[in-house]
Protein backbone atom coordinates (compact mmCIF):
# COMPACT_ATOMS: atom_id res chain seq x y z
CA UNK A 1 0.00 0.00 0.00
CA UNK A 2 3.01 2.54 0.71
CA UNK A 3 4.16 2.23 -2.28
CA UNK A 4 1.20 2.69 -4.16
CA UNK A 5 0.34 5.69 -2.51
CA UNK A 6 2.70 8.16 -4.22
CA UNK A 7 1.34 6.92 -7.61
CA UNK A 8 -2.37 6.92 -6.65
CA UNK A 9 -1.78 10.66 -5.52
CA UNK A 10 0.04 11.01 -8.97
CA UNK A 11 -3.11 9.79 -10.80
CA UNK A 12 -5.69 11.67 -8.70
CA UNK A 13 -4.00 14.71 -9.23
CA UNK A 14 -3.65 14.39 -12.81
CA UNK A 15 -7.43 13.54 -12.64
CA UNK A 16 -8.15 16.64 -10.73
CA UNK A 17 -6.50 18.43 -13.70
CA UNK A 18 -8.29 17.30 -16.44
CA UNK A 19 -11.76 17.30 -14.53
CA UNK A 20 -10.98 21.44 -13.64
CA UNK A 21 -9.42 21.81 -17.01
CA UNK A 22 -12.77 20.34 -18.72
CA UNK A 23 -15.13 22.59 -16.73
CA UNK A 24 -13.16 25.14 -17.28
CA UNK A 25 -13.66 24.95 -20.99
CA UNK A 26 -17.60 24.39 -19.94
CA UNK A 27 -17.25 28.22 -18.47
CA UNK A 28 -16.42 27.70 -14.70
CA UNK A 29 -13.49 28.57 -13.03
CA UNK A 30 -12.96 27.31 -9.61
CA UNK A 31 -12.18 30.32 -7.22
CA UNK A 32 -9.27 30.62 -5.10
CA UNK A 33 -8.89 31.51 -1.07
CA UNK A 34 -7.61 34.27 0.06
CA UNK A 35 -4.13 34.66 1.10
CA UNK A 36 -2.99 38.01 2.66
CA UNK A 37 1.02 37.66 1.91
CA UNK A 38 0.37 38.13 -2.33
CA UNK A 39 -3.19 39.88 -1.95
CA UNK A 40 -1.31 42.83 -1.04
CA UNK A 41 1.02 42.41 -3.91
CA UNK A 42 -1.15 44.38 -6.69
CA UNK A 43 -1.65 47.21 -4.33
CA UNK A 44 2.41 47.12 -3.36
CA UNK A 45 3.05 47.40 -7.44
CA UNK A 46 1.05 50.65 -7.35
CA UNK A 47 2.39 52.38 -4.66
CA UNK A 48 6.02 51.60 -5.39
CA UNK A 49 4.74 53.53 -9.10
CA UNK A 50 3.37 56.20 -7.45
CA UNK A 51 7.12 56.43 -4.97
CA UNK A 52 9.20 55.29 -7.95
CA UNK A 53 11.15 53.01 -5.27
CA UNK A 54 11.12 49.61 -6.53
CA UNK A 55 9.70 46.38 -4.53
CA UNK A 56 12.41 44.22 -3.64
CA UNK A 57 11.96 40.40 -4.34
CA UNK A 58 14.15 37.76 -2.44
CA UNK A 59 14.40 34.42 -4.05
CA UNK A 60 15.54 32.29 -1.58
CA UNK A 61 18.68 29.91 -1.84
CA UNK A 62 16.97 27.44 -4.25
CA UNK A 63 18.87 25.97 -6.92
CA UNK A 64 17.46 24.47 -10.37
CA UNK A 65 18.87 21.05 -10.09
CA UNK A 66 18.24 20.10 -6.17
CA UNK A 67 15.61 19.29 -4.02
CA UNK A 68 14.64 23.12 -3.74
CA UNK A 69 14.32 23.05 -7.79
CA UNK A 70 10.41 23.73 -7.64
CA UNK A 71 10.06 25.90 -4.53
CA UNK A 72 11.96 28.21 -6.86
CA UNK A 73 10.07 27.64 -9.92
CA UNK A 74 7.28 28.40 -8.05
CA UNK A 75 8.60 31.83 -6.80
CA UNK A 76 10.09 32.53 -10.30
CA UNK A 77 6.36 32.34 -11.83
CA UNK A 78 5.03 34.65 -8.78
CA UNK A 79 7.56 37.26 -10.01
CA UNK A 80 5.91 36.70 -13.54
CA UNK A 81 2.90 36.94 -12.79
CA UNK A 82 3.97 40.65 -11.62
CA UNK A 83 6.90 41.50 -14.06
CA UNK A 84 4.10 42.77 -16.90
CA UNK A 85 2.46 45.07 -14.23
CA UNK A 86 5.55 46.51 -12.76
CA UNK A 87 7.37 46.81 -16.38
CA UNK A 88 3.96 48.77 -17.34
CA UNK A 89 4.21 51.02 -14.49
CA UNK A 90 7.89 51.63 -15.28
CA UNK A 91 9.44 50.40 -11.36
CA UNK A 92 10.86 47.09 -12.25
CA UNK A 93 11.49 45.28 -8.96
CA UNK A 94 15.15 44.49 -8.01
CA UNK A 95 15.61 40.86 -7.48
CA UNK A 96 18.35 38.92 -5.12
CA UNK A 97 19.24 35.45 -6.25
CA UNK A 98 20.80 33.07 -4.27
CA UNK A 99 21.65 30.65 -6.60
CA UNK A 100 23.54 31.01 -10.55
CA UNK A 101 20.87 28.72 -11.98
CA UNK A 102 18.16 31.15 -10.92
CA UNK A 103 19.82 33.63 -12.37
CA UNK A 104 19.29 33.43 -16.52
CA UNK A 105 15.85 32.15 -15.47
CA UNK A 106 15.09 35.82 -13.21
CA UNK A 107 16.17 38.13 -15.98
CA UNK A 108 14.75 36.00 -18.77
CA UNK A 109 11.42 36.58 -16.39
CA UNK A 110 11.88 40.76 -16.88
CA UNK A 111 13.57 40.74 -20.54
CA UNK A 112 10.42 39.00 -21.85
CA UNK A 113 8.16 41.27 -20.39
CA UNK A 114 9.90 44.59 -21.29
CA UNK A 115 9.55 42.42 -24.68
CA UNK A 116 6.05 41.90 -24.26
CA UNK A 117 5.87 45.59 -23.70
CA UNK A 118 8.04 46.61 -27.28
CA UNK A 119 11.02 48.18 -25.13
CA UNK A 120 13.23 45.43 -24.67
CA UNK A 121 16.08 48.03 -24.74
CA UNK A 122 14.60 49.64 -21.38
CA UNK A 123 15.81 46.19 -19.69
CA UNK A 124 18.09 46.83 -17.02
CA UNK A 125 20.31 43.57 -16.71
CA UNK A 126 21.47 44.96 -12.63
CA UNK A 127 17.43 44.37 -11.80
CA UNK A 128 18.85 40.90 -11.10
CA UNK A 129 21.31 40.59 -8.81
CA UNK A 130 23.04 37.39 -7.61
CA UNK A 131 24.28 38.15 -4.20
CA UNK A 132 26.05 34.65 -3.25
CA UNK A 133 25.56 30.79 -3.06
CA UNK A 134 26.77 30.61 0.98
CA UNK A 135 22.80 31.08 2.71
CA UNK A 136 23.70 33.25 5.97
CA UNK A 137 26.13 35.27 2.99
CA UNK A 138 23.05 35.84 0.79
CA UNK A 139 20.62 36.62 3.36
CA UNK A 140 23.49 39.54 4.74
CA UNK A 141 23.54 40.94 1.24
CA UNK A 142 19.69 41.09 0.87
CA UNK A 143 19.56 42.80 3.94
CA UNK A 144 22.55 44.97 3.00
CA UNK A 145 20.20 46.13 -0.52
CA UNK A 146 17.31 46.62 2.31
CA UNK A 147 19.28 48.64 4.42
CA UNK A 148 21.02 50.75 1.39
CA UNK A 149 18.53 50.32 -1.75
CA UNK A 150 15.76 52.33 -1.99
CA UNK A 151 12.60 49.38 -1.89
CA UNK A 152 9.12 50.50 -1.39
CA UNK A 153 8.44 46.71 -0.11
CA UNK A 154 9.98 43.74 0.16
CA UNK A 155 8.59 39.91 -0.64
CA UNK A 156 10.43 37.00 0.51
CA UNK A 157 9.31 33.64 -1.70
CA UNK A 158 11.18 31.09 -1.98
CA UNK A 159 13.90 28.37 -0.32
CA UNK A 160 15.44 29.69 2.76
CA UNK A 161 16.28 28.65 6.41
CA UNK A 162 16.86 30.45 9.32
CA UNK A 163 18.92 32.85 7.74
CA UNK A 164 15.72 34.50 6.60
CA UNK A 165 15.32 36.19 10.28
CA UNK A 166 18.59 38.74 8.78
CA UNK A 167 16.23 39.57 5.97
CA UNK A 168 12.75 40.18 7.63
CA UNK A 169 14.75 41.90 10.34
CA UNK A 170 16.29 44.69 7.74
CA UNK A 171 13.13 44.89 5.98
CA UNK A 172 11.55 45.79 9.31
CA UNK A 173 14.36 48.10 10.33
CA UNK A 174 13.47 50.35 7.07
CA UNK A 175 9.99 50.07 8.43
CA UNK A 176 8.76 48.56 4.83
CA UNK A 177 5.91 46.27 4.08
CA UNK A 178 6.79 43.09 3.81
CA UNK A 179 5.35 39.61 2.55
CA UNK A 180 6.91 35.91 3.42
CA UNK A 181 6.29 32.97 1.61
CA UNK A 182 9.00 30.18 2.33
CA UNK A 183 8.96 26.57 2.15
CA UNK A 184 11.81 25.52 5.14
CA UNK A 185 10.02 25.03 8.39
CA UNK A 186 13.51 27.03 10.10
CA UNK A 187 12.12 30.08 8.05
CA UNK A 188 8.98 29.77 8.91
CA UNK A 189 9.97 29.90 12.79
CA UNK A 190 12.09 32.33 12.05
CA UNK A 191 10.12 35.24 10.11
CA UNK A 192 6.93 34.41 12.80
CA UNK A 193 8.23 37.37 14.94
CA UNK A 194 8.65 39.62 12.37
CA UNK A 195 5.52 41.77 10.93
CA UNK A 196 5.14 40.67 7.70
CA UNK A 197 2.26 38.97 5.59
CA UNK A 198 3.44 35.02 6.12
CA UNK A 199 2.17 31.81 3.69
CA UNK A 200 2.77 29.15 5.09
CA UNK A 201 4.19 25.72 3.94
CA UNK A 202 1.79 25.09 0.55
CA UNK A 203 0.51 28.59 0.23
CA UNK A 204 3.90 29.46 -1.31
CA UNK A 205 2.34 27.50 -4.52
CA UNK A 206 -0.75 29.38 -4.73
CA UNK A 207 1.25 32.33 -4.90
CA UNK A 208 0.75 31.93 -8.85
CA UNK A 209 -2.21 31.56 -9.20
CA UNK A 210 -3.42 34.45 -6.81
CA UNK A 211 -1.14 36.81 -8.91
CA UNK A 212 -0.62 35.77 -12.14
CA UNK A 213 -4.55 33.94 -11.74
CA UNK A 214 -3.90 31.91 -14.91
CA UNK A 215 -6.47 28.81 -15.10
CA UNK A 216 -3.71 26.38 -14.84
CA UNK A 217 -2.87 27.86 -11.68
CA UNK A 218 -5.64 27.80 -10.71
CA UNK A 219 -6.28 24.28 -11.47
CA UNK A 220 -3.14 22.66 -9.63
CA UNK A 221 -4.29 24.94 -6.43
CA UNK A 222 -8.01 23.04 -6.80
CA UNK A 223 -6.01 19.79 -7.06
CA UNK A 224 -3.63 20.71 -3.97
CA UNK A 225 -6.43 21.42 -2.34
CA UNK A 226 -8.21 18.35 -3.09
CA UNK A 227 -5.49 16.13 -2.23
CA UNK A 228 -5.06 17.67 0.80
CA UNK A 229 -8.19 16.97 1.49
CA UNK A 230 -7.70 13.15 0.83
CA UNK A 231 -4.90 12.69 2.80
CA UNK A 232 -6.28 14.50 5.70
CA UNK A 233 -8.74 11.53 4.89
CA UNK A 234 -6.49 8.83 4.84
CA UNK A 235 -4.57 9.95 8.29
CA UNK A 236 -8.11 10.17 10.32
CA UNK A 237 -9.27 7.05 8.77
CA UNK A 238 -5.79 5.66 10.08
CA UNK A 239 -6.14 7.18 12.86
CA UNK A 240 -9.74 5.79 13.60
CA UNK A 241 -8.38 2.49 12.67
CA UNK A 242 -10.57 2.23 9.59
CA UNK A 243 -7.81 1.17 7.67
CA UNK B 1 7.95 29.45 -37.24
CA UNK B 2 8.22 31.91 -34.14
CA UNK B 3 5.55 29.74 -32.01
CA UNK B 4 7.58 26.31 -32.82
CA UNK B 5 11.33 28.14 -31.99
CA UNK B 6 9.50 29.55 -28.81
CA UNK B 7 7.16 27.23 -27.33
CA UNK B 8 7.27 23.68 -29.13
CA UNK B 9 10.65 23.13 -29.30
CA UNK B 10 11.87 24.06 -25.66
CA UNK B 11 8.20 22.17 -24.23
CA UNK B 12 9.04 19.17 -25.97
CA UNK B 13 12.81 19.29 -25.15
CA UNK B 14 11.59 19.88 -21.18
CA UNK B 15 8.69 17.56 -21.28
CA UNK B 16 10.94 14.96 -22.81
CA UNK B 17 14.49 15.38 -21.19
CA UNK B 18 11.74 15.34 -17.49
CA UNK B 19 10.55 12.00 -18.60
CA UNK B 20 13.33 10.16 -19.92
CA UNK B 21 14.67 11.16 -16.35
CA UNK B 22 11.40 10.32 -14.34
CA UNK B 23 11.48 6.84 -16.55
CA UNK B 24 15.20 6.25 -15.63
CA UNK B 25 14.73 6.26 -12.05
CA UNK B 26 11.36 4.67 -11.83
CA UNK B 27 12.02 1.70 -14.42
CA UNK B 28 14.87 -0.88 -14.29
CA UNK B 29 16.22 -0.51 -17.49
CA UNK B 30 19.81 -0.14 -17.86
CA UNK B 31 19.50 1.61 -20.91
CA UNK B 32 17.43 4.21 -19.51
CA UNK B 33 19.16 4.66 -16.31
CA UNK B 34 22.48 4.99 -18.34
CA UNK B 35 20.30 7.84 -20.71
CA UNK B 36 19.26 9.61 -17.23
CA UNK B 37 23.30 9.79 -15.77
CA UNK B 38 23.93 11.06 -18.82
CA UNK B 39 21.15 13.81 -19.41
CA UNK B 40 22.08 14.85 -15.72
CA UNK B 41 25.58 15.27 -16.22
CA UNK B 42 24.95 17.60 -19.41
CA UNK B 43 22.85 19.32 -16.31
CA UNK B 44 25.82 19.25 -14.48
CA UNK B 45 27.50 21.54 -17.15
CA UNK B 46 25.25 23.90 -17.87
CA UNK B 47 24.69 24.82 -14.57
CA UNK B 48 28.97 24.68 -14.06
CA UNK B 49 28.43 27.88 -16.59
CA UNK B 50 25.34 29.68 -15.09
CA UNK B 51 28.04 29.84 -12.22
CA UNK B 52 30.41 32.18 -14.48
CA UNK B 53 27.17 34.37 -15.16
CA UNK B 54 26.80 34.50 -11.40
CA UNK B 55 30.24 35.76 -11.17
CA UNK B 56 30.00 38.66 -14.09
CA UNK B 57 26.70 39.19 -12.53
CA UNK B 58 28.28 40.31 -9.41
CA UNK B 59 30.84 42.33 -10.79
CA UNK B 60 28.47 44.19 -13.25
CA UNK B 61 26.52 44.86 -10.07
CA UNK B 62 29.14 46.23 -7.47
CA UNK B 63 31.17 48.15 -10.25
CA UNK B 64 27.89 50.45 -11.00
CA UNK B 65 27.55 50.78 -7.02
CA UNK B 66 30.85 51.89 -6.55
CA UNK B 67 30.95 54.70 -8.37
CA UNK B 68 27.73 55.66 -5.92
CA UNK B 69 28.34 56.92 -2.58
CA UNK B 70 28.97 54.89 -0.20
CA UNK B 71 30.63 52.04 -2.91
CA UNK B 72 33.64 51.42 -0.55
CA UNK B 73 32.19 47.75 -0.03
CA UNK B 74 31.37 47.13 -3.18
CA UNK B 75 35.15 47.81 -4.24
CA UNK B 76 35.98 45.55 -1.10
CA UNK B 77 33.88 42.64 -2.51
CA UNK B 78 35.16 43.03 -5.85
CA UNK B 79 38.65 43.11 -5.07
CA UNK B 80 37.72 39.82 -2.52
CA UNK B 81 35.78 37.90 -5.56
CA UNK B 82 38.81 38.81 -7.70
CA UNK B 83 41.31 37.66 -5.27
CA UNK B 84 39.27 34.15 -4.77
CA UNK B 85 39.33 33.57 -8.14
CA UNK B 86 42.92 33.75 -8.53
CA UNK B 87 43.44 31.98 -5.83
CA UNK B 88 41.35 28.85 -6.81
CA UNK B 89 42.93 29.43 -10.70
CA UNK B 90 46.18 29.15 -9.25
CA UNK B 91 45.78 26.19 -6.94
CA UNK B 92 44.15 24.43 -10.32
CA UNK B 93 47.39 25.71 -12.34
CA UNK B 94 50.07 25.26 -9.95
CA UNK B 95 49.38 22.48 -7.20
CA UNK B 96 52.23 23.89 -4.58
CA UNK B 97 50.04 26.66 -4.61
CA UNK B 98 46.62 25.17 -3.26
CA UNK B 99 47.78 26.18 0.31
CA UNK B 100 47.02 29.52 0.10
CA UNK B 101 43.29 28.87 -1.58
CA UNK B 102 42.78 27.07 1.61
CA UNK B 103 44.10 29.68 3.62
CA UNK B 104 41.79 31.97 2.54
CA UNK B 105 38.75 30.28 2.78
CA UNK B 106 39.74 28.76 6.13
CA UNK B 107 40.97 31.64 7.91
CA UNK B 108 39.10 34.83 6.11
CA UNK B 109 35.66 33.58 4.35
CA UNK B 110 34.90 30.39 6.89
CA UNK B 111 34.96 32.91 9.97
CA UNK B 112 33.30 35.64 8.15
CA UNK B 113 30.64 33.71 7.34
CA UNK B 114 30.32 32.03 11.00
CA UNK B 115 30.03 35.41 12.41
CA UNK B 116 26.87 36.70 10.16
CA UNK B 117 25.30 32.68 11.01
CA UNK B 118 26.30 33.94 14.67
CA UNK B 119 24.07 37.02 14.37
CA UNK B 120 21.35 35.04 13.60
CA UNK B 121 20.34 34.19 17.38
CA UNK B 122 20.81 37.80 18.54
CA UNK B 123 18.20 39.15 15.73
CA UNK B 124 15.60 36.60 16.64
CA UNK B 125 15.93 37.29 20.23
CA UNK B 126 15.15 41.49 19.17
CA UNK B 127 12.53 39.98 17.16
CA UNK B 128 10.97 37.97 19.48
CA UNK B 129 10.66 41.53 21.91
CA UNK B 130 9.27 43.17 19.09
CA UNK B 131 6.67 40.57 18.98
CA UNK B 132 5.48 40.79 22.30
CA UNK B 133 5.43 44.93 21.71
CA UNK B 134 3.45 44.95 18.44
CA UNK B 135 1.08 42.16 18.11
CA UNK B 136 -0.88 41.04 21.11
CA UNK B 137 -2.74 37.71 19.92
CA UNK B 138 -3.52 33.79 21.17
CA UNK B 139 -0.83 32.87 18.08
CA UNK B 140 2.23 34.68 19.73
CA UNK B 141 1.27 33.47 23.23
CA UNK B 142 1.91 29.75 21.62
CA UNK B 143 5.17 31.15 19.88
CA UNK B 144 6.68 32.51 22.80
CA UNK B 145 5.62 29.83 25.04
CA UNK B 146 6.80 27.08 22.65
CA UNK B 147 9.98 28.60 22.53
CA UNK B 148 10.27 29.23 25.87
CA UNK B 149 9.57 25.46 26.75
CA UNK B 150 12.17 24.34 23.92
CA UNK B 151 14.83 26.80 25.07
CA UNK B 152 14.76 26.00 29.03
CA UNK B 153 14.03 22.05 28.39
CA UNK B 154 18.14 22.13 26.75
CA UNK B 155 19.16 23.75 29.79
CA UNK B 156 20.72 21.46 32.46
CA UNK B 157 18.50 22.59 34.96
CA UNK B 158 18.60 20.84 38.82
CA UNK B 159 16.07 17.70 39.62
CA UNK B 160 13.37 17.87 39.72
CA UNK B 161 12.34 21.01 37.58
CA UNK B 162 14.98 20.17 35.31
CA UNK B 163 13.63 16.43 34.45
CA UNK B 164 10.29 17.65 34.67
CA UNK B 165 11.28 20.50 31.79
CA UNK B 166 13.43 18.06 29.67
CA UNK B 167 10.39 15.95 29.52
CA UNK B 168 8.00 18.55 28.79
CA UNK B 169 10.04 19.86 25.79
CA UNK B 170 10.50 15.89 24.53
CA UNK B 171 6.62 16.14 24.49
CA UNK B 172 6.46 19.14 22.74
CA UNK B 173 8.91 18.52 20.12
CA UNK B 174 7.44 15.05 19.69
CA UNK B 175 3.80 15.66 19.59
CA UNK B 176 2.25 19.35 19.08
CA UNK B 177 5.69 20.44 16.92
CA UNK B 178 6.38 16.84 14.80
CA UNK B 179 2.06 17.21 14.21
CA UNK B 180 2.84 20.73 12.34
CA UNK B 181 5.75 19.66 10.81
CA UNK B 182 4.50 16.53 9.15
CA UNK B 183 1.14 18.91 8.13
CA UNK B 184 3.39 21.56 6.36
CA UNK B 185 5.84 19.05 5.07
CA UNK B 186 2.66 17.39 3.40
CA UNK B 187 1.33 20.55 1.98
CA UNK B 188 4.77 21.62 0.38
CA UNK B 189 5.09 17.83 -0.83
CA UNK B 190 1.52 18.35 -1.95
CA UNK B 191 3.08 22.02 -3.95
CA UNK B 192 5.90 20.24 -5.75
CA UNK B 193 3.92 17.66 -6.46
CA UNK B 194 1.61 19.61 -8.54
CA UNK B 195 4.31 21.67 -10.03
CA UNK B 196 6.68 18.87 -11.19
CA UNK B 197 3.27 17.55 -12.85
CA UNK B 198 2.55 20.79 -14.42
CA UNK B 199 6.04 20.91 -16.12
CA UNK B 200 5.84 17.53 -17.53
CA UNK B 201 2.66 17.43 -19.05
CA UNK B 202 3.97 20.87 -20.25
CA UNK B 203 1.49 23.01 -18.71
CA UNK B 204 3.81 24.70 -17.05
CA UNK B 205 6.58 26.79 -19.54
CA UNK B 206 9.02 28.16 -16.87
CA UNK B 207 11.78 28.92 -20.09
CA UNK B 208 9.05 30.47 -22.71
CA UNK B 209 6.03 32.73 -23.06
Amino acid sequence: MTSILPWLLIIIALVVLLWTAIRARRGHIPSTRPLPAFDGLPAELGHSAESGAPILFTLGSGAVGGDRTLTSIAALETLEGVADAAVAYGTPPIVAVGDPTILPLAEDVFQRAWNRRGTPERYNPASVQFIGIQPTVYAAGVADLLLHERAHAHVLIGSMDEEAALVTHAAEGRGIPQSVAADRLPALGATYPADARLAIGEELYAGPARIAALPRYIRSLRAQDVLRFLIVLLVLMKVLGLW
Amino acid sequence: MDRLVKRILPTSIAVGMGLLVLLGYLLPIPLLASVRDELIRWAVIIAAFAFILGFFNLLRVHSGRARKPGGMYSVILILTALISLVLTLAALLIPSLRFLGAWWFRYVLSPLQATVAGLIAFVLAVAAFRLLRHRREAGVLVFLIAALVVLLGTLPLPAPAGNWLANLRTWWMNVPAMAGMRGLLIGVGLGVLLIGLRILIGSDRPYSD
